[in-house]
């Protein structure tokens, strides 16, 4: 019984953690239709941001400050919305394409970074014994679990409710004017690009701090915890919940994680050893069908935005 | 005089429900000159974009020669024997005054390099200019490349819109004097303009429109000298 | 040095096939396809299956590695994998297209499909590293001290023909001259009688034979593995966009840019960094010259 709950909050932990992800990937895609195919590569900087910060010392590695988990959490912003500042500047007055391809070019980067600059990162061994925020005042894993839990609760519920202030803001009414009327916006004086900019980067620290969340969940990092696939599982959670609205992003995010980790576990049970890799293979199939489906028969998503656009936007979309 | 083209009460916009051309009935015979006039955002192009089936028709008739072309695919335009000329953008600028023409006659089989030859000679000046890119055509070059795009087909009929925009004062009579002579040779022009009173002294007959509807019919001259048309369309209050 | 560029040069062939193709869908069909670089995967599974099924020829063409078999290969992967970029088409894009779905939306769609293209060769061929032929070859010196395989010198050769035949196409012929029209203004091309849907057909089949060519050519080169199309995503979009979106010879131009620079990359970055190449230069154009290097004279 005990490890049902245990394992349950430890499900629902990470999902929020995408929740928050997912949330940062709507205030760029949902909100501002900026594309952003390089998701995990921001998760992974606030990752590793975080364990460089408040890892323990080690002598042959460059970092490990032993700073305090929420000195890791700033770190984290601050290193993915350096590295969303760098791409940013570069794409926001392109065509959206230009942003699409170069996110997913930074992500393949960060990795490739990950993988080698072994004297920050240690490599694909990954950086362990990371320690968890106030572990040590708890007797079970159960008990850390559940407080990790009530953490990642009240995380998700501050960074929902920042959202909401910013959307429902001067700032946030100009970013969905541009969003919904370009031209308009920009004849109003708006400086588009900056909006956008500044959207962006908003996003990509949301998903730096996720990224941190998680390090702080699990306690070591590895570059195969940030593989591209957890791109597209982002992407389709806010697809799925709908985007352009936050609680669907978090619905989103629970759902999809269900969906993954139920089909995994399937997989593992069911399947002989010789066909792990095909198993695995079909549960990111599953994931691309569901992303494809929703785009072709239900574009709002389980609970898309409720339709305010104006008919200038709707002219956009033709 | 049989109508070449007949529109019935058409009924046309960008998107559904939100008709922008609200019943609109027109005639045009062969040889005949028609401007349709009108201030801005009364629907003039957008009725012209309907009968070439670049906009979506929502009601009415378009009917050709007594075949109903209403709402048909663009791209069956000119072998149902019409011809087209869009506003501004109407040659390709990374194309060859050639390749321009040979686009213009990618329906036709055998007869394409005899069609190329005549549009030639029609207009010499594209000659000079055969290998050149549409960029760096003049205002005034680019409006004949189109026209002569638009003739290679053999059309019945041609529907221009504001053939006269962005072009200096004294091409925009040469275009007109242009068409003007096509129309006595027998074809059968319709024409949206911005240019009204220029536009009015070579046609035979016009329309007024407003808020997407007809309001007023007549021969040019006869609207040349209404004093409401005047008013209304002609004079101060003439957007440009 | 010799021999980095002349494997940056063979690389680079492989990569103008692809790049052609990204260029084509992002000046005719205005949007960036994802799932093009699986199309090159694909072509090269296509082959296998063949080759798989007709068997390899006893006796190959002089010093090459294949014989009559792997030339049938080459046609069939070709026409297959025209085939499956049309089907994708009708089953997706066409549909959005229809809708009248932001180009955002068709991006965001070839991305769902690359994800189901991959994993879907994962499923059916497992996540292994297989190659065409096990004869072994050997290299010849044709300078001092640059080594190449006979089969490399074939792949350019044909590289050659297939970009100057797309080149004689895209300039002269009724259909290349309408695929730069619609490339420029699809409303202006219909109103001239083209049928803009099957030009776009067109641009499928063409795109997804080239990368067939160059996945056989990868395959026959280096090796097929399921994740040849997610390594190729970042080289080839940084070739079309270095050549400037539309420009098919501004696609060859960049496809060797990059093949180039990945190569001689070694001599000043680890080379665990080599992936990492397209994307500082993708960041090098976006700064400098946005429009790419003949992104004026593109469409």
């Amino acid at each position: 019984m005990m490890g049902y709950v245990s394992y349950l909050s430890f499900f629902l932990t990470l999902a929020l953690i995408y929740g928050i992800a997912t949330m940062g990937l709507n205030m760029q895609w949902g909100f501002t239709g900026l594309f952003n195919a390089g998701v995990v590569g921001f998760f992974a900087i606030g990752g590793y941001a975080y364990a460089i910060v408040i890892g323990p010392d080690r002598p042959d590695l460059v970092g490990g400050f032993e700073l305090p988990f929420v000195i890791g959490l700033l770190g984290a912003l601050a290193f993915s919305a350096l590295a969303a500042l760098i791409v940013g500047l570069a794409t926001m007055r392109l065509r959206s394409h230009y942003l699409a391809i170069s996110t997913f070019g930074i992500a393949l980067t960060i990795q490739l970074v990950a993988l080698n600059f072994e004297s920050l990162t240690a490599g694909n061994l990954g950086l362990i014994g990371l320690g968890r925020p106030l572990e040590d005042a708890f007797d079970t894993p159960l008990g850390f679990n559940l407080f990790y839990l009530g953490l990642m609760v009240v995380a998700t519920l501050i960074v929902y409710g920042a959202l909401q202030l910013i959307l429902h803001s001067p700032w946030g009414r100009v970013l969905r004017a541009i969003r919904e009327d370009e031209e308009a916006a920009i004849s109003l004086g708006k400086n588009v690009s900056r909006f956008r900019l500044e959207a962006f980067v908003i996003g990509c620290s949301l998903m730096g701090l996720a990224g941190a969340f998680y390090v702080g969940s699990i306690g070591y990092i590895s570059p195969f915890d940030f593989l591209p696939i957890v791109t597209f599982q982002i992407w389709t959670m806010l697809i799925l919940g709908g985007s352009g609205n936050n609680r669907g992003a978090i619905l989103g995010a629970i759902v999809v994680w269900g969906v993954w980790t139920s089909s995994g576990w399937l997989i593992s049970t069911v399947l002989p050893p010789a066909w792990q890799v095909r198993g695995a293979a079909s549960q990111v199939i599953l994931i691309g069908l569901i992303l494809v489906l929703t785009l072709l028969y239900r574009p709002r998503g389980l609970i898309g935005e409720r339709v305010t656009v104006s008919s200038g936007a709707k002219l956009n979309d033709r | 005089m049989s109508a070449v083209l007949a529109i019935d009460d058409l009924v046309a916009g960008y998107v559904a429900d939100l008709p922008i051309v609200t019943g609109v009935s027109m005639t045009l015979s062969p040889g005949e000159l028609v401007t349709i006039i009108g201030p801005n955002g009364a629907g003039k192009s957008t009725l012209v974009k309907a009968i070439a089936g670049l906009v979506m028709v929502m009601g009415g008739r378009v009917r050709l020669e007594g075949n109903d072309i209403t709402g048909i695919q663009t791209h069956r335009l000119p072998r149902s024997g019409v011809g087209y000329v869009a506003q501004s953008s109407n040659v390709f600028t990374s194309l060859t005054v050639h390749e321009n023409l040979r686009v213009a006659a990618h329906t036709l089989g055998a007869e394409r390099s005899e069609r190329l030859a005549d549009a030639y000679e029609m207009f010499p000046d594209l000659k000079r200019y055969r290998d050149q890119k549409g960029r760096v055509l003049s205002g005034g070059q680019r409006q004949m490349l189109a026209l002569g795009m638009a003739l290679v087909c053999r059309p019945r009929v041609i529907l221009l819109d504001e053939p006269s925009a962005g072009l200096a004062p004294a091409i925009v009579q040469d275009v007109f004097t242009r068409l003007r002579a096509l129309a006595d040779s027998g074809l059968a022009l319709l024409m949206v303009e911005q240019n009204a009173r220029a536009a009015l002294q070579l046609s035979d007959r016009g329309y007024v429109m407003a808020e997407g509807a007809a309001k007023i019919e007549g021969p040019a001259n006869d609207l040349l000298a209404d004093p409401k048309v005047a008013e209304i369309y002609l004079g101060t209050r003439r957007a440009r | 040095m010799g021999q980095l560029i002349a494997d940056g040069i063979l690389t680079g062939a492989v990569l103008s096939l692809g790049a052609i193709g990204v260029t084509l869908t992002l000046g005719i069909l205005r949007f960036a396809n994802f799932s093009h670089s699986e199309l090159v995967t694909w072509g090269g599974y296509f082959a296998l299956t063949f080759i798989a099924f007709a068997g390899t020829s006893a006796e190959t063409f002089g010093p090459l590695s294949f014989g009559w078999s792997f030339v049938g290969a080459i046609i069939i992967a070709g026409i297959a994998t025209a085939g499956l970029a049309l089907i994708v088409d009708a089953l997706v894009f066409s549909r959005l297209r229809r809708r009248r779905a932001a180009e955002m939306t068709l991006v965001f769609a070839s991305f769902g499909i690359a994800l189901l293209l991959r994993h879907i060769i994962v499923l059916i061929f497992g996540p292994h590293a297989v190659y065409y032929t096990g004869t072994l070859q050997f290299a010849v010196e044709i300078l001092p001290g640059v080594r190449v395989m006979p089969d490399q010198i074939l792949v350019l050769v044909l590289t050659l023909l297939f970009v100057l035949g797309l080149h004689l196409t895209l300039k002269f012929s009724r259909l290349g001259i309408a695929m730069r029209a619609s490339a420029e203004s699809p409303d202006l091309a219909r109103v001239h009688g083209v049928d803009v849907r099957v030009v776009i057909r067109w641009t499928w089949a063409i795109g997804g034979g080239l990368a067939a060519a160059a996945g056989v050519f990868y395959g026959l080169t280096v090796q097929l593995r399921p994740e040849i199309g997610f390594a190729l995503l970042l080289p080839l979009f940084t070739a079309a966009l270095l050549g400037g979106s539309g420009s098919v010879y501004g696609a060859v131009i960049g496809g060797l840019i990059i093949g180039l620079s990945e190569s001689l990359s070694v001599l000043i970055i680890p080379t665990g960094y080599k992936q990492a190449v397209p994307f500082l230069i993708l960041l090098l154009i976006l700064y400098l010259r946005p429009r790419g290097l003949f992104g004026d004279v593109a469409k």
